[in-house]
């Protein structure tokens, strides 16, 4: 084919592609007459031929979004059941482990993570009742305080088990309040140099009916062979209320009307039994004061006269023991022998005998 | 062209909205069948079938403006329309023929043509005549709409490859209209 010249056979300029810019702009007169009508019938306005396709078109449509809003609707409800589930998963593992009552790995990771109380303060035998409790022993009713700082029951409770660690932790000089587990303790009660007194007017325990001794060998403390006891300095009974939680504290026996800080030396649950208990910790000798002996000052132990009571840290020294081995005239193998059976009656192993045929 | 209303139409059709993909396909399906029709005759129906069931199905991930939702159309359409060539080379029992420049094309059946289209049928036999690049690329540009760039994009060619395309099919055209006399 010849070459054509640049302009096309009826004059006009050659259409290229920078005419057809201008023609689809709306330019039509940049293109020869023949070329403009092809165009213009390749842009022609639809036929209806060509428009018969629509109803199968709209169809899939239709059936492709009523697949994508079923499968929305679904995932819903499953959505909706697993947060639910979660959320309860994830209160009842919040309340076991504010309970103490997980495995103590996993009571462990929620002491670090979440301040909840140790695997070791409750092997400590801050036993979430105390055996003496089953016993008849002490009930350990704590009371919140009036400030109602403690509402939450299952945080109170874990308080009132730190408190008893933290007494007898004190006591044996370890100085508890640098101690990281009582963190949480030492925050309630706005310092370590409060923890003490916090624990005693916070917790109160309200300890077994008077004479009930056999509540727990320990209630005996207080409530029967200690006038003092009862006079109240807290015999024990516990009042101070936090070491309650801490049956070995022994919050419970103080009949005493007192106050007494009473608790600790637990008689009756006396959370004195705690393995860690030693010879010299007279709170275990208010243990046998079920039988009558004088309680020790131990930790809140029913002794109205013990120093704990109420007023200050328990001195459960052995220095005190000794004290009581004169007063009792009980000779310290005796003691020690009533300190494991208080041991044991925590664990519960041993059902309390007659404390008043004790001693 | 839907216009300044396209973005308003085309957020409704990913809505589940029917009219407006109605409006969608109404303004898009014309341009695409004579597309096909110049680039494979024999299935072009079959072919935009099958681009608007992949159209319907991604149109809830697609975003941009009109001209790119005509990109996208087209597009579509030519991977479809590659696809079905590929098949038919397998299995051989429909041959698809690709127009071949200066062949001549089956006449069209006239019982099919309708009086209000049979200027765009002649128009599409005429383009037919081009080789295959010249015609996709001025279908692209005239019936589908699509500037230099986007066509170069489509064919997988350069910007500059798609002006000597489109140059020298006009011109070509021009030469056939003068040739045979064509009055349309």
């Amino acid at each position: 084919m010849p070459d054509r010249p640049q302009t096309d056979y009826w004059g006009y300029p050659s259409f290229g592609d920078g005419d057809l810019d201008a023609w689809l702009a709306g330019n039509k007169a940049t293109a020869p007459p023949a070329v403009d009508d092809v165009l213009s019938a390749l842009r022609a306005g639809p036929a209806h031929a060509e428009l018969t396709g629509e109803t199968s078109a709209l169809a899939e449509f239709g059936r492709v979004h009523k697949a994508r809003r079923a499968r929305r609707d679904r995932s819903v409800p499953v959505m909706w059941f697993a947060s639910a589930a979660a959320l309860i998963a994830m209160a009842v593992c919040g309340a076991a482990a504010a309970a103490g009552r997980l495995p103590t790995p996993i009571q462990n990771i929620a002491h670090v993570v979440f301040a909840a109380p140790s695997s070791t303060h409750v092997a400590d035998g801050v036993s979430r009742r105390g055996p003496g409790s089953g016993a008849g022993g002490p009930e350990l009713k704590p009371k919140v305080s009036s400030s109602g700082a403690l509402a939450d029951s299952a945080a109170r409770g874990a308080l009132i088990q730190e408190c008893a660690a933290y007494r007898r932790d004190d006591e044996h000089g370890a100085q508890p309040g640098n101690d990281s587990r009582y963190r949480p303790l030492v925050k309630a009660a706005g310092g370590a140099s409060h923890v003490l007194s916090f624990c005693a007017t916070e917790f109160h325990v309200s300890g077994p009916q008077p004479g009930s001794g056999g509540s727990s060998p320990h209630s005996g403390s207080g409530s029967n062979s200690h006038p003092g006891s009862n006079s109240g300095s807290g015999s024990g009974s516990g009042s101070s209320g936090s070491t309650n939680s801490d049956p070995g504290s022994g919050s419970g026996s103080g009949t005493g009307p007192g106050s007494g800080t009473g608790s600790g030396s637990g008689s009756g649950s006396g959370g004195s039994v705690s393995s860690q208990v030693s010879d010299s910790h007279p709170a275990f000798a208010s243990a046998t004061s079920g039988a009558g002996d004088r309680a020790p000052s131990g930790p809140g132990s029913s002794d109205g006269t013990s120093s704990n009571a109420t007023h200050g840290p328990a001195s459960t020294s052995s220095t005190e023991l000794t004290a009581h081995h004169s007063s009792t005239g009980r000779s310290p193998q005796l003691i020690r022998a009533d300190i494991a059976r208080a041991v044991e009656l925590r664990a519960g192993q041993v059902r309390p005998a007659n404390t008043s045929a004790l001693g | 062209m839907v216009g300044d209303e396209f973005a308003a139409v085309l957020a409704a059709a990913q809505q589940g909205n029917e009219a407006a993909f109605s409006v969608l396909w109404r303004d898009g399906n014309p341009a695409l069948l004579r597309y096909l029709r110049a680039m494979a005759p024999e299935s072009a129906e079959d072919v935009a079938a099958e681009t608007w069931v992949q159209v319907v199905r991604g149109l809830a991930k697609f975003r941009g403006d009109e001209a790119a939702w005509r990109a996208w159309l087209f597009t579509t359409a030519r991977r479809r329309l590659l696809d079905q060539a590929r098949q038919r080379r397998r299995h051989p029992t429909e041959p698809l023929d690709h127009v071949q420049g200066g062949e001549e094309p089956p006449a069209p059946d006239t019982a099919l043509l309708a009086m209000d289209n049979l200027a765009t049928e002649r128009a599409i036999a005429l383009v037919r005549k081009l080789p295959p690049l010249q015609a996709e690329v001025i279908l692209l540009r005239v019936v589908a709409g699509l500037d230099t760039e986007q066509v170069a994009k489509l064919t997988g060619s350069t910007p500059g490859a798609v002006r000597v395309a489109a140059h020298r099919g006009l011109k070509r055209l021009a030469t056939l209209l003068e040739g045979a006399g064509v009055t349309l």
